[in-house]
This record gives C-alpha cells, sequence and structure tokens, in this order.
C-alpha cells in the first residue's frame, strides 16, 4: 500500500512526527475501526479517525437524527434531521476526508450479527448507550479478541478505559460484573 | 482531617448534591458506614442485602479497587480519599425521560 | 461538550493502538469530571474469577443480554401491578374530564428543571424523586389528575396515591409529550 500525492500533502504534518512518519501513517491506512454508536462520542470519535486516514470505519447505530441531538451530536447538523445517523456522520467522515473507507451498518447489535460484524474490523470503539450492547460487545470483542476501546458518559462525567484480554488487561465485566437493575439506571 | 468520599453525578441527588463528602473511620466500611448513616437513601443504591457492595459500583481507596485489597475491612487514614465509581452506559448524555 | 471532550480521547486511545505508542489505557480507567474540571485514574485489574475472561469461565458463548440486564433490585418497594388502562386518559380525554371536575388537582411529578421549561396551567410540581403521599398535601377527597413528561412516572406516582387510599386517580397517557403535540401546540417539546 502507497499514499498518494494528495495523501502526502495532507498527511505531511504527520509524515514529519517521528511517532507516526510515513510507517505509521500507512499502518493508520491499512487499520480499520468499528464504532459503535454515531451520537454523541461517534461524532468526534469518527471525525478524528477520519481525518487523521483510518482507512477503513465501521458505523453501526439504528437511530436517526433527532432535533434534540444537534446541540452535542456535532457530526450532524440540522438538514440532516430525520436521516439515519450512519448516513449523516458517514457524509461528514468523507467530507473531511475522501481518501478512507466508511462503512455503514444501519443495524442494532445483536447476538445473531456481531459476531460477523467484528471479524471484520481491527479494533472496536464502544460509544454505545445502554448496558445490553455494552456486555454484548465486551463479549464478542473478547470471543474475536479484538481491542475495546470504551467511553461511557454520564451528564458531566466520563469513563474511558481500554478491554483487552488479549494483552493481558482486563474486560468489561472485570471492572464490573453485572449491571445496574434497570430501576437504578439513571436515564 | 478525615477521609473524603468523592460521589458521583448519578448519587448525589442523595448527599444533597454535594461532589463529595467528609466522614472519619479507620476502614472503608466505617468511613462508608458513616456516610449512608447520615444519608440512609444511598445504603440501597451502594449495597446489596447482604451488606455487600452491589456489583455495578466499584469502591477504590486512593484509585485502587479496594476488592484487592482487604475490601470494605481496607484501612483508611486521614487525608484518605475513597471514590465511588458507578457503572454508566451513555453514549451522548441525553436526558431521556419518563 | 462532555461527549466531545471524551469522544476525543477515546480517538487518541484507538490511534495510539494502531501507532502501537505511548501507554495504552489499558488497565486503567480514566475518569472525566467536566464541572470539577479534573481527570482522575483508578486501577482496572483482571479478575480472576471473571466470568468470561477469568480462570474458570462460565460464559463461553453470546447470552441473552437481555435478559441479563433486567435485573430486580433486591430489596426494594417493586410497584404494585395494577390495570393501568383503567387510569389512563389520552390528552383530550384528560382535559375534557378536568374542565368538568370541580375537584380536580392537576398534579406534575417531574423534576423542577422540567418544569422550568413548560407546564400545564393550573399544575402544582410535586416531582417523584421526593414525593410521599403522606406529606404531598394532597386530598383524598379531590380527583387527583397526574402527568410526568411520557406518562411513566407519573403512573408510578398514581400507584402510590393508590395504595395509601386515593380512590379518584387519572394518568395523562403520553405525558405532557403528547399533551403539546395534540392539545397546546403553542408548548415547547424537549
Ligand atoms: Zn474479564
Amino acid at each position: 500500500m502507497k499514499l498518494n500525492n494528495e495523501e502526502i500533502n495532507r498527511y505531511s504534518r504527520h509524515l514529519t512526527l517521528p511517532e507516526v512518519g510515513m510507517a505509521g501513517q500507512l499502518e493508520l491506512k491499512e487499520s480499520s475501526v468499528l464504532m459503535i454508536g454515531a451520537g454523541g462520542l461517534g461524532s468526534p470519535l469518527g471525525m478524528y479517525l477520519g481525518a487523521v486516514g483510518v482507512g477503513k470505519i465501521g458505523l453501526v447505530d439504528f437511530d436517526v437524527v433527532d432535533h434534540t441531538n444537534l446541540h452535542r451530536q456535532i457530526a450532524h447538523t440540522t438538514s440532516d434531521e430525520g436521516r439515519p445517523k450512519v448516513e449523516s456522520l458517514r457524509d461528514t467522515i468523507l467530507a473531511g476526508n475522501p481518501n478512507i473507507e466508511v462503512e455503514i451498518h444501519n443495524i442494532r447489535l445483536a447476538r445473531d450479527n456481531v459476531l460477523e460484524l467484528f471479524k471484520q474490523y481491527d479494533i472496536i470503539a464502544d460509544g454505545s448507550d445502554n448496558f445490553e450492547t455494552r456486555y454484548l460487545i465486551n463479549d464478542a470483542a473478547y470471543f474475536s479478541k479484538k481491542p475495546l476501546v470504551s467511553a461511557a458518559i454520564f451528564r458531566f462525567q466520563g469513563q474511558i478505559t481500554i478491554f483487552s484480554p488479549e494483552a493481558g488487561g482486563p474486560c468489561y465485566r472485570c471492572l464490573y460484573s453485572e449491571p445496574p437493575p434497570a430501576s437504578l439506571v439513571p436515564n | 482531617m478525615g477521609v473524603v468520599i468523592e460521589i458521583p453525578s448519578a448519587l448525589k441527588q442523595y448527599v444533597n448534591d454535594q461532589d463529595e463528602v467528609e466522614v472519619s473511620g479507620s476502614s472503608v466500611e466505617e468511613a462508608i458506614g458513616a456516610l449512608v448513616a447520615e444519608y440512609t437513601e444511598l445504603k440501597v443504591n451502594l449495597f446489596d442485602e447482604n451488606g455487600k457492595i452491589r456489583s455495578f459500583i466499584n469502591v477504590y481507596l486512593n484509585d485502587d479497587d479496594i476488592r484487592y485489597a482487604d475490601g470494605l475491612k481496607s484501612e483508611v487514614q486521614d487525608g484518605d480519599s475513597i471514590q465511588i465509581v458507578p457503572s454508566v452506559a451513555g453514549g451522548c448524555s441525553t436526558v431521556k425521560n419518563s | 461538550m462532555l461527549p466531545g471532550v471524551v469522544g476525543l480521547i477515546q480517538a487518541t486511545e484507538v490511534i495510539k493502538l494502531i501507532l502501537d505508542r505511548g501507554a495504552p489505557l489499558i488497565g486503567r480507567l480514566l475518569l472525566y469530571d467536566a464541572m470539577k474540571m479534573n481527570f482522575k485514574e483508578v486501577r482496572v485489574r483482571k479478575d480472576p474469577e471473571c466470568v468470561l475472561c477469568g480462570d474458570n469461565p462460565s460464559v463461553t458463548e453470546l447470552i441473552d443480554y437481555e435478559a441479563f440486564c433486567d435485573v430486580p433490585l433486591p430489596g426494594a418497594e417493586v410497584p404494585e401491578e395494577i390495570d393501568e388502562a383503567a387510569y389512563e386518559l389520552s390528552p383530550q380525554e384528560f382535559k375534557a374530564a378536568m374542565d368538568q371536575d370541580p375537584s380536580a388537582v392537576l398534579v406534575d411529578v417531574r423534576e423542577s428543571f422540567e418544569w422550568d421549561i413548560c407546564k400545564i396551567d393550573g399544575a402544582q410540581l410535586l416531582p417523584l424523586s421526593s414525593f410521599e403521599p403522606a406529606t404531598s398535601g394532597l386530598n383524598q377527597e379531590d380527583s387527583i389528575y397526574l402527568y410526568c413528561y411520557k406518562g411513566k412516572r407519573s403512573m408510578l406516582a398514581l400507584k402510590e396515591l393508590k395504595k395509601a387510599g386515593f380512590k379518584k386517580l387519572k394518568n395523562l397517557s403520553g405525558g405532557i409529550d403528547l399533551w403539546a403535540e395534540e392539545v397546546d401546540s403553542d408548548m415547547p417539546q424537549y
């Protein structure tokens, strides 16, 4: 794999950083990341992963853009209202960097589709908004041997970590063995 | 000077919206016991019926999980900090009401 | 703005994994608090008893996650099972019933920050978070008309009132959100 001249120019500030360089930029181009959630966390996550040149980004979400999303889900604009979030986010990412590939999955992640999907990507990034999906993603990432970069927010607090049992680290169930009872889940 | 317990935003409503509460005690159990004695509604949120910390709540003493020290019996000293960290699952901090 | 900060940290960690550079957030949970504007880090260890990645795993394939996450809170009061439909009124029915009921008392059980956004004229605020029939000041002789945002929280309050002996109870089905759509088009929706 090689960078074309437009890409060399686009990524030149990266190429001159010793921590990235041509080898690193090619690694980014050859990598693939599956993002679950195209909302508040997914917006900046997808926009940055796209801009820096991650070669393939997968987006999973089944929601549509609502007026009340606009103040914080910054990839979506007023004219995107009513569109599937994955389409709106894909368009924003590709407008920023047309050199990459964005695959959209306008589906609810479930037991019968998750493993097939995870197989196609190197890294999983969880920005989902419920416990069922988070435990599903954790277990599927473990069985697929894929590192899981996990972020969650509540009101004014955020939690970020990487679950990577493959690398000797813990998984989500090591951190929290069970979800809160539905009656205690603050919404 | 006592032990400072940091309260996560998910539980702040039970402690008059405070970010942290200072208590005294010589173990994590005593410190948290003093907290729930003052703010009784917290108890069912933190402990199960056997008096164990609920599995969706972690308690850290000076940044390490008490499960890997002596649990609730872990000793504390003045100046220590206890952090209560519940499991959260939000992706976009929506206030979705019922 | 919180998701912006957290999503960018997540992006940074993804890029570091790809480039295999720096110290990844493996075994560390980073806690960000926008109000205090601080970052804290706590240690996360691999649990040898973990049912998935521990020494004797019992979860060896994907499970039913809906069932796994549907856990009741032990020791907590379970709201009484009642025939909810018997108390539900559509926004139009709710308004009509209230208009011709001289003993109607309208109660809003949302939280005060929601009350500040919009409310139905004539309502009194009794947030569910601190709702107690005994101290609510409500009278069993009156007809109590309850509403919240979508109709679920007011049903919980209704059940508490019913348990306390109240008989004349009505719930606004769909809450103030549906009311704004079907009765009061000037009311903002949130
Ligand atoms: Zn584990």
